[in-house]
């Protein structure tokens, strides 16, 4: 894991935006609401041509809304979607070269494996028929049960297995991991990195599992509250935040007035996850005063944005920062300082 | 091939709720049409040739009620349950509704080539050698193949696109949708009736049954455009 080191890209704002003039899609202030639920509030990102980006996020951050945007699925209430230079809603050249099953997809009640096997070369025009049937060998997805009886894990299989198997130019996976035991997991990564390798296309992948799909991504962006609160290449992203941790009283000295965006305590003890590079000072002020400082995963970087949003709206218990005590999380009073609007 | 026979194949890849069940339900009517009309005969002790009989026999619409009530549901889940995985194929909604009207217009024409086979086998054996009247009814043309291939297909066609109808509502606007689709067809049809009470007597000794055709493709045509214009914003998923 790469360190934040001193010159390590600043964060600009809240989210460190990256445009990509070779963006496969760019979304430019999107916004949806659903009666009075806001959804997406001013969505601004790209994903890179060929490249594999992670959206992650807390549930209910917007991640599907944005995907169904992009897939062509759902229309904005404000703002543009361009998905290959085109909007995507009803344009057919856009929509045969995007795949995006959902991750609660609804089936027809006696719609089996076979079926979708059947059908889909017809829609996909980069169907690879050798490797769908792989892949419900490798998955062990049923090939007599009615997708609608699967269970949880072996629907996620066929989603898997629709998509990697398109070849889509673009191709959506919306948190296709769900019950997937860990082996299953494992294979589907290892099919996304080689077929990727081989037929680069352009994927976004929607997951939780942050730590176990890390190495597939080159890109992430964070959603929380239907905003983007991180957007930026996976080491950049590393190194926009740091930890400390010792006794309470020195790691405040340590962080100053410095953002917070995420703080943990156990008895006198702290651990906080400062927002921004590490600088000298800090450095300094830590070997002088004892404080222990490392860098964060992006599994911690994720956890705390969406920890410091949950605070800074009015004291939802935070995301557990990984690797410290997760039994005793408080909120050190000036936490909230650099918190996020 | 286009994004319109792509969905036809999409409906289409269950044959057996295409072009099995359909023939299941024609057996079974069938079977039951038999069973009424010997119990009748026999009750009745009327010889099979016998005018009387064969003006009766002919009356029966047990196959029209069968298969209307299957199409109609057929319809609805042609919408409802694959309009989202047509979705995740990367299909648009005109698309998708272009080729479902392909597909049930290719089950319509499908059902009217059953229908008339089994007309000329029943014309064949002589009503099937016991005076039976399934096909060989009033409502389908009274042995008239090219009238029982225009009746099944329009038929067919109407009732599987009011189905899409309202599997489109729904997916539009939930389950009020097609209550208030159907309160307010329900509403339209009472006023026209009895609007046109008064000279109902005078248009029955008027009536073409050319009527009946453009009334149908009336419908099937506002059923399509409701199809179309409830899919537009429907949510997908």
């Amino acid at each position: 894991m790469k360190s934040p080191t001193a010159d390590a890209p600043a964060p600009s704002g809240a989210a460190a935006r990256s445009p990509h003039a070779d963006a496969a899609v760019t979304v430019t202030d999107l916004r949806r609401r659903f009666r009075s639920a806001v959804a997406l509030d001013g969505v601004s990102t790209s994903f890179r041509r060929d490249a594999v980006t992670g959206l992650l996020g807390r549930n209910g951050a917007g991640k599907t809304t944005l995907l169904s945007l992009v897939a062509g699925q759902d229309v904005p209430d404000a703002g543009s979607v361009r998905v290959f230079g085109r909007a995507p809603f009803e344009d057919a050249s856009v929509l045969a070269r995007t795949s995006f099953v959902r991750d609660d997809q609804r089936w027809p009640d006696d719609f089996r494996i076979g079926h979708v096997l059947d059908v889909a070369p017809a829609f996909h025009a980069g169907w690879d028929a050798a490797l769908a049937r792989t892949l419900v060998a490798d998955l062990r997805v049923p090939t007599r049960t009615p997708i609608k009886k699967m269970s949880r894990g072996q629907t996620s299989a066929v989603s898997i297995v629709l998509g990697l198997a398109s070849r889509a130019p673009l191709t959506i996976f919306d948190e296709p991991y769900l019950g997937l035991d860990a082996t299953a997991r494992q294979l589907f990564y290892d099919h996304l990195i080689a077929d990727h390798a081989e037929h680069p296309r352009t994927v976004v992948l929607s997951t939780h599992l942050v730590e176990e799909s890390e190495a597939l991504l080159e890109h992430v962006v964070v959603l929380d509250e239907g905003r983007v609160r991180l957007d930026a290449d996976v080491d950049a992203a590393r190194a926009l935040a740091w930890s400390v941790a010792g006794p309470a009283g020195v790691v405040d000295r340590v962080v100053g007035d410095r953002p917070v965006l995420a703080r943990h305590g156990l008895g006198g003890l702290a651990s906080v996850t400062v927002e921004g590079r590490l600088d000298d000072d800090a450095r300094r002020a830590a070997a002088e005063l004892g404080a222990e400082i490392g860098p964060v995963s992006l599994q911690q970087m994720v956890a705390a944005l969406g920890a410091s949003s949950a605070d800074a709206a009015g004291g939802a218990t935070p995301a557990r920062d990984a690797g410290h005590a997760p039994d005793a999380p408080h909120h050190h009073p000036d936490a909230r300082r650099g918190a996020r609007p | 091939m286009n994004a319109t026979t792509a969905v036809l194949r999409l409906q289409l890849v269950r044959r057996g709720t295409w072009f099995v069940v359909p023939l299941v339900i024609v057996g079974v009517t069938a079977v039951v049409t038999l069973v009424i009309q010997l119990a009748i005969q026999r009750a009745l002790g009327v010889p099979p040739d016998a005018a009387e009989w064969i003006e009766g026999a002919r009356g029966t619409a047990v196959l029209q009620w069968g298969l209307s009530g299957y199409l109609v549901s057929l319809g609805v889940a042609s919408v409802a349950s694959v309009f989202p995985v047509a979705g995740a194929l990367g299909t648009t909604r005109r698309d998708f509704t272009t080729g479902t009207l392909l597909t049930h217009a290719v089950a319509s024409a499908y059902l009217s080539a059953v229908l008339v086979a089994l007309l000329g086998l029943e014309l064949l054996t002589g009503h099937w050698f016991l005076g039976i009247y399934l096909l060989d009814t009033t409502l389908l043309g009274s042995g008239n193949a090219a009238v029982l291939v225009l009746v099944t297909f329009l038929g067919s066609l109407t009732a599987l696109t009011i189905g899409s109808a309202f599997g489109a509502v729904w997916l539009r606007f939930g389950p009020r949708g097609p209550l208030a689709v159907s309160a307010a067809v329900v509403l339209v049809l009472a006023v026209a009736l009895l609007a046109a009470a008064p000279q109902l007597a005078d248009l029955a000794q008027v009536f073409e049954a050319w009527w009946l055709v453009v009334a149908a493709g009336a419908v099937v045509a506002l059923a399509s455009a409701g199809t179309a214009a409830s899919l537009r914003r429907a949510a997908n998923r």
